[in-house]
């Protein structure tokens, strides 16, 4: 055999074997096309895909590199800033969602879980599910193996990457596929705020209740935009910012709109559970699980109607005496002048100390009626009457207040008065928790509260229309 | 002739009229009295009557005689058996008859504020009010209300204690009616004030409530300023009324001092004695008895009033049934709440844990070294517990039957109390049990005032006292320490006092309190 044609024959297998393996060096294999559309045909059909993972995201390639992309960081337009490349290293660094799984096993959360289950296994495991369904993201598709969990990570709020993580880099990728293959719409602001909602709020199966709080978890109280203006972000949104009109505000409206929906949601479930404990189901008579039927839900009301102490000192809690029973909600519904929910507020009152039938029918109407975006505006009078009433009128004003500082950045008005920082850092500091309380102790009179309150109003006004 | 026949006549006539007249004057109790079965039964309908309808005649009819003595009555010896001031002490120094002034809105700025935040029409005919600060009575078993004391500017009167005169009024005011058994005074409407227990109902009423009373603070009231009602040690609350009373003990030596031994006893004291067993019950130790068993009627009291309207309407109960503090305490985190036992559910509200306290003492009192009571009471405590915990505010039917297991235990208990023969030893053995609460067991403020005050109590009764110039100073430092020092008496207003009483109870701390009572335990010994 001629030398020759040995190396033809080996030089050619080489060829060969390199075509074969050279796309699967690739960092996104393709298979063979019909295997891929069958696979396709398979997702779509079901339409509800599995997590893969925070780390199904983090090759370097992709959102794991080492260092940010520089392009990204320019906050000078023009242009939208392509993405920084290291999102999954920031969110690893940053972000605290990061740390939410380990957060279970810190000291505190151990003597939580103590209190609510004691020794008793299976109860533990309950108020376990209960406490990961926000805590944690459970990765379930079959290529990563058994089910595991992992923090808040990617999926949480950008949506279970099953169907897209092969698809949304891909030329022709677009708004329209991005929903058909399970990828949440986070450009939408309303819907940005509906994801952090899920959790920060509550769904119907996950919550954090009355028997957690009294447990030792801190009490929910979410608003989106001061929640948004806290968060490490691992994407540059200057460019939002320039193109959407007071994007502060349009954020704290966004949020509004989302947290009021989800908190309806969340209360039609609790109330529906409550219905089963009056139809005297044995599934209360154990002992309460997080997630198990309790009523009165004293989450729906407002904590600090009760949790003063009676020393008599000048009073955030309720400065308008009214009947000897707490409000509902005051923090996600703070608009007492709102007429479309008065009839639930009513019904929640007597849902107290009587039948859930009414609220039941009444918070089915307030779902409905809630469409309707709430007045970006307080009344300080009677926003100054209570504590999670001043405390939204403060958070919608420093909301305007940063939209305007955005305005001076990009050079569209001049700079803003300091004297503005200066009082609301005042405000804040009357409505802030003392050291080592977690409830207002303030010495803040309402009179003084709705002073300040309209002062700051007028000259942080409302910025065109709703 | 005619003459002497007039004569013999009229003589005659005269003889008859004579005789007739004597036979008149003799006879009435001689001969048989046809009438007697009639005015007997008229007597006993009339009886029939007052006990249905005793009427109450308003305190100025008891100062007629009860304001000071007239030297009439105290030559006839009647201040020996009372000092006849009652009405004085009670006028003067008693801020039961400052009740009505405290609610009148013209007279009291929080008497102002809460008739406005209540939307109260008209103080003068409030029930909802009068019926503690005047006692209004009202009927249970007619269902209504009856007519408003003339005497209710007064507050609380002598009647509401000691039940309506209208009866007794006449009888009570020879030295005879010490001869009477208390049931025979009953039977007229008057009320055993000697007997703890009786005493006790009848303070407990308005101090702890009484819902068939309509005897009742609800949530309403307090939001709109009523003051909370605190935890009620009744022997060392009577002894700061102050007390218009004297016990026996005290009458004797009083009388020795002021009117020689021979003179030490009042008139009837024998058959006084006899027919008053309360009067004498307990012996030296009788105010240890008197604490521990208004103790037991206390808790009785309070379990009635959790859930009271809750058997007839689908409602939860007020939460004014419930530990104010419970709720009504600023959040921080770690606090003692959050450290409380493990089993119990958190965030459910619980009735208040004072009236428990002094229950267990009465236990150990009653039965001695006898485990199997107080284990049976702890059982249906946890049971009754339960019932809160398996539901915000309560479970209705876990509730029902919590409470009627409980009621059962109680009644036994006061019963096995009262008979105990008091002694140093039950009463040291109580108090040491008094001083060692469990471990798991809550202690808020209002608890630890019950150990306090029971405590001083109990010690204060025991004949050989150990280590008192040690055990003295600890519940001289606890009177500071712990707010136990009421506003009583009329120069002390309630509102004034409680700012810095609830100010203790807000920063109180259950582990400070238990360091305390290991230190009295020790001094105690075993």
């Amino acid at each position: 055999m001629r030398p020759f044609s040995g190396i033809a024959i080996v030089a050619g297998f080489l060829a060969a074997l390199a075509c074969i393996a050279w796309p699967s060096a690739h960092s996104a294999p393709r298979q063979d096309s019909t295997a891929a559309r069958q696979r396709d045909q398979q997702i779509t059909a079901t339409a509800t895909y599995h997590t893969t993972g925070s780390q199904s995201c983090s090759s370097t390639a992709c959102h794991g590199s080492l260092k940010p992309d520089p392009r990204s960081l320019s906050l000078k337009p023009p242009g939208d800033p392509p993405i920084r490349r290291d999102e999954f290293i920031f969110w690893s660094d940053h972000d605290p969602h990061a740390r939410s799984l380990a957060t279970l096993s810190n000291e505190r959360s151990l003597a939580m879980l103590d209190r609510l289950a004691g020794g008793d296994a299976d109860r533990r495991a309950k108020a376990l599910t209960n406490c990961l369904a926000c805590h944690a993201t459970q990765v379930t598709a079959p290529s990563a193996g058994e089910p595991f969990f992992e923090a808040v990570g990617c999926e949480a709020c950008h949506g279970p990457a099953e169907g897209y993580r092969e698809r949304h880099y891909q030329r022709g990728w677009n708004a329209e596929l991005a929903t058909q293959f399970g990828m949440a719409n986070t450009d939408n602001l309303t819907v940005r705020a509906a994801q952090c909602a899920t959790c920060h709020i509550g769904a119907p199966d996950r919550e954090v209740n009355h028997d957690l709080i009294a447990a030792g978890h801190p009490a929910l109280k979410f608003e989106m935009a001061a929640y948004y203006d806290l968060l490490p972000k691992h994407w540059n949104d200057r460019r939002e910012r320039a193109t959407t009109p007071s994007f502060e505000v349009q954020l704290w409206k966004a949020g509004q709109q989302a947290t009021r929906a989800a908190a309806l949601e969340l209360l039609e479930a609790r109330l529906a559970r409550a219905t089963v404990l009056e139809a005297g189901n044995e599934a209360h008579a154990a002992l309460s699980h997080p997630v198990a039927p309790v009523w009165p839900e004293l989450a729906e009301y407002d904590c600090f109607a009760c949790h003063h102490d009676l020393t008599g000192k000048a009073r955030l809690w309720d400065a308008d005496r009214g009947p000897a029973l707490p409000r509902w909600n005051p923090w996600y519904f703070p608009d007492r002048s709102d007429e479309t929910l008065a009839p639930l507020a009513s019904a929640m009152s007597d849902a107290l100390r009587g039948s859930v039938a009414p609220a039941q029918a009444e918070v089915r109407t307030a779902r409905q009626a809630i469409e309707r975006m709430p007045a970006a505006a307080f009344d300080p009078e009677q926003a100054a009457q209570q504590w999670d009433q001043a405390v939204q009128a403060y958070l919608l004003l420093a909301a305007r207040h940063r939209a305007l500082q955005d305005e001076a950045a990009r050079g569209a008005r001049g700079p803003v008065d300091r004297q503005l920082a200066a009082d609301l850092r005042k405000l804040r500091s009357l409505l802030a928790f003392p050291d080592g309380y977690d409830s207002p102790r303030s010495s803040a009179s309402p009179a003084r509260l709705a002073e300040l309150l309209e002062s700051l109003q007028q000259r942080l006004p409302a910025p065109g229309e709703n | 002739m005619k003459a002497a026949s007039s004569l013999k006549y009229r003589s005659l006539a005269l003889w008859v009229v004579a005789l007739a007249l004597v036979l008149g004057v003799l006879g009435r109790n001689a001969l048989p009295d046809f009438f007697a079965t009639a005015r007997a039964q008229d007597a006993a309908q009339a009886a029939a009557d007052k006990a249905h309808d005793f009427k109450f005649k308003g305190v100025q009819r008891c100062a007629d005689c009860h304001y000071r003595p007239t030297p009439l009555r105290e030559e006839a010896g009647v201040t020996r058996f009372i000092p006849l001031t009652e009405s004085e002490t009670w006028l003067k120094q008693d801020k039961h008859a400052l009740a009505f002034k405290r609610i009148d809105p013209e007279q009291s700025p929080l008497a102002r504020q809460m008739v406005e935040a209540l939307k109260i029409p008209d103080i003068h005919q409030a029930k909802e009010c009068l019926s503690c600060h005047a006692n209004w009575q009202y009927d249970p078993q007619a269902k209504e209300w009856a007519a408003r004391p003339i005497d209710y500017k007064l507050g609380v009167t002598c009647e509401s204690c000691h039940g309506p005169s209208s009866a007794w009024d006449e009888p009570h005011s020879v030295a005879e009616f010490r001869a009477w058994t208390p049931e025979k005074k009953a039977e007229i409407g008057m009320v055993e004030v000697r007997n703890p227990a009786a005493r006790a109902k009848q303070c407990l009423a308005c101090h702890v409530g009484d819902p068939s009373q309509g005897k009742v603070v609800t949530h309403e009231m307090y939001a709109a300023g009523h003051p909370p009602l605190p935890g009620v040690e009744l022997e060392t609350f009577a002894a700061e009324m102050p007390p218009h009373w004297r016990h026996i003990t005290d009458k004797l030596a009083g009388n020795a001092r002021a009117f020689g031994e021979d003179k030490a006893k009042f008139d009837f004291y024998d058959e006084f004695v006899a027919a008053n067993p309360s009067a004498t019950a307990g012996g030296p130790w009788h105010q240890a008895r008197g604490a521990l068993v208004s103790a037991v009627v206390s808790m009785q009291m309070a379990l009635a009033l959790v859930g009271h309207e809750t058997e007839q309407t689908k409602q939860l109960p007020d939460f004014a049934a419930f530990d104010c503090y419970a709720c009504h305490h600023d959040l921080k985190t770690p606090a003692w709440r959050q450290r409380r036992t493990e089993g119990n559910v958190p965030g459910r509200p619980r009735p208040a844990v004072w009236p428990l306290v002094l229950v267990e003492t009465a236990i150990v009192y009653a039965h001695d070294e006898a485990s199997e009571p107080l284990e049976r009471w702890r059982a249906k405590v946890d049971a009754w517990q339960e019932a809160f915990d398996a539901r915000p505010f309560g479970d209705p039917q876990r509730l029902t039957d919590a409470r009627a297991a409980l009621t059962t235990e109680l009644g036994e208990l006061l019963a096995a109390t009262e008979k105990r023969e008091a002694s140093d030893e039950r009463v040291l053995r109580a108090l040491r049990h008094l001083l060692s609460p469990r471990a798991d067991q809550t202690i808020d403020h209002d608890a630890a005032r019950q150990i306090a005050w029971g405590a001083k109590i109990l010690f204060g009764t025991l004949e050989r006292k150990p280590a008192a110039d040690k055990v003295e100073p600890i519940f001289e430092r606890w009177q500071k320490e712990f707010h136990l020092a009421l506003p009583s008496q009329q120069s002390r207003e309630i509102v004034d006092d409680l700012p810095a009483r609830l100010k203790t109870l807000a920063a109180f701390d259950p582990a400070a309190f238990r360091a305390s009572l290991s230190e009295l335990t020790e001094l105690l010994g075993e």
